[in-house]
């Protein structure tokens, strides 16, 4: 669905992502994990075109993301980390809106499936962080994409609310559509993903099944997720056995 | 497909004007020129008490003097606080399967329609007050003074563009954008005038055509003042406008780059918005 080649970015003399290579497989929901700042966005960002890469390329579908951005872009639903919609508009005119810009039907349903059909006619500037994200996550269902693209979903939510796009998530893999999100919560991605990828420092540490990933830092499956044990102690682990990542 | 393609553009510039004429900025801006083109159209009271209402041409030069100022003031910020930073909504209007052409185009043309809206609104209610109180002689120039205006409120806005794309983040972009305006509506004339002083013993020579093209604030000014006719109560300064701007090309030159500043702006920002990351 979404394969990286020796994906490199860089911001002047800063290395966000170094020599990446990932595939998204169809069906599949990765998830990407790793401390602010290591690469997360930047690589998620470059399978929609909007960061273009220092050298290597992103496919998606076969699609050049930077090449052929327009098609790449159409197999693709995103939900960025930070959210606006425009003014002064109802959830229905921004799901109008956008479905008019991927040349679809703004399907109603969609607000129906996020919970959100009774506020359609609300202006989406009232609405709250958990409202927005799910209307985030319709508008990125819009003309049923073959892979979503999640910068942090559930970041900035209430527990509740962060439960309520949980399940959203859980549904759409359920439907078979390809999912590739990062976060900060490993509880959450051990639940949601079929594999975790760990970046420090610009590079993938480790990539694999929770139970995978478990394993090879010397972790039982619940002592990854237990929030005790906490990212920072899992990062430090990979940093360790991969010093080179943070040279 | 294709033909969803070309309508991207408008589509987003259908959005982007709704969200402007609902925002603080246009009401704000709007709200004040309409007012003061009403005020400006209206004479003030008379000893008599009785309102007395100034001919077109008159108008058009008051209201003239006013709009060169607030509207390329309102063009560059309106394009700067629109483009530099990002809240999260440019990132998700470019993740859709649109060009970043297009989605430049359909903001700029939502914004510069705006814009419009808020010039020729101003100038179309003096003119409704005018056109009651004293009749249509004069009407073309008033027009052509509207047009003018207008145009420049554009260049603001295709300058502010490329301002909030180049700058990035809102603050600057939005302060970046208020200096260009002191520079072309204040700072520009003192320096103008020193330097008439120095080439041309402080009489308007061959200088002032390139001084008028080098600012479109200026430019129209003087363009607008000579059509209207209005080039006879400025003196010699009036007489040179009138000889360098008549027949002969000075004035081709002056709307020429007016054009220039229209496009140059557009086509810089359009170059950096289609590199840069998002």
């Amino acid at each position: 669905m979404i394969r990286y080649e020796q994906f490199t970015k860089r911001f002047g003399a800063v290395t966000a992502v170094e020599s990446l290579d990932l595939a998204l497989e169809e069906g599949e929901t990765m998830a990407l994990i790793g401390p602010n700042g290591s690469g997360k966005t930047t690589t998620l960002k470059a399978a929609l075109g909007l960061i273009r890469p220092t050298s290597g390329r992103v496919l998606v579908e076969g699609r050049d993301a930077s090449r052929d951005g327009r098609d790449a872009r159409s197999r693709i639903g995103y939900l960025p980390q930070r959210l606006a919609f425009p003014d002064g508009m109802t959830a229905r005119e921004v799901l109008r809106f956008y479905a008019e810009l991927r040349g679809v039907d703004p399907e109603l349903r969609l607000l129906d499936r996020v919970g959100l059909l009774e506020a359609a006619d609300r202006d989406v500037n009232g609405f709250s962080g958990g409202m927005r994200q799910r209307l985030g996550i319709a508008v990125a269902l819009l003309g049923a994409p073959s892979v979503l693209v999640l910068d942090e979903p559930t970041a900035s939510l209430d527990p509740s609310g962060a439960l309520a796009v949980r399940d959203m998530i859980h549904a759409i893999r359920a439907d078979g559509t390809a999912v590739l999100l990062s976060s900060h919560d490993l509880a959450e991605v051990a639940a949601l993903a079929d594999r975790i990828g760990v970046f420090v420092g610009g590079r993938l540490g480790a990539l694999g099944t929770p139970a995978d990933l478990a394993r090879s830092l010397g972790l039982a499956v619940s002592t990854l997720v237990s929030t005790a044990t906490g990212l920072e102690s899992i990062y430090r682990r990979i940093a360790v056995a991969h010093p080179q990542l943070v040279a | 497909m294709r033909r969803r393609y070309r309508t991207a553009t408008l589509i987003i510039a259908k959005q982007e004007l709704a969200a402007a004429l609902r925002g603080r900025m246009i009401l704000a801006f709007g709200g004040l020129f309409a007012t003061l083109a009403i005020g400006i159209a209206l004479a003030g009271l008379g000893a008599s008490g009785q309102l007395l209402v100034q001919g077109f041409t008159r108008t058009a030069v008051s209201l003239l003097t006013l709009a060169l100022y607030l509207l390329p003031m309102l063009g560059l910020i309106l394009g700067a606080s629109a483009f530099g930073g990002d809240d999260g909504g440019a990132e998700l209007l470019l993740a859709q399967p649109i060009s970043r052409a297009e989605a430049l185009a359909g903001r700029a043309l939502g914004l510069a329609a705006a814009l419009s809206v808020v010039a020729l609104g101003g100038f179309a209610l003096a003119g409704v007050v005018v056109l009651v109180g004293a009749g249509a002689m004069g009407a073309g120039g008033f027009l052509l003074a509207a047009f003018g205006a207008t145009l420049v409120g554009l260049v603001g806005l295709s300058i502010g563009v490329l301002i909030g794309i180049v700058v990035r983040r809102r603050g600057a972009a939005v302060g970046w954008a208020l200096a260009a305006w002191v520079i072309a509506a204040v700072l520009f004339d003192l320096a103008a005038i020193a330097v008439l002083q120095l080439a041309g013993d402080g009489q308007p020579g061959p200088w002032l055509v390139t001084l008028l093209a080098l600012n479109p604030i200026d430019g129209v000014r003087a363009l607008a003042l000579v059509g209207l006719g209005a080039d006879v109560l400025l003196g010699p300064t009036g007489a040179a406008l009138h000889r360098m701007l008549g027949p002969g090309g000075g004035a081709f030159w002056v709307a020429g780059s007016l054009v220039m500043w229209l496009v140059v702006p557009s086509v810089a920002g359009a170059a950096v918005f289609r590199r840069r990351d998002f």
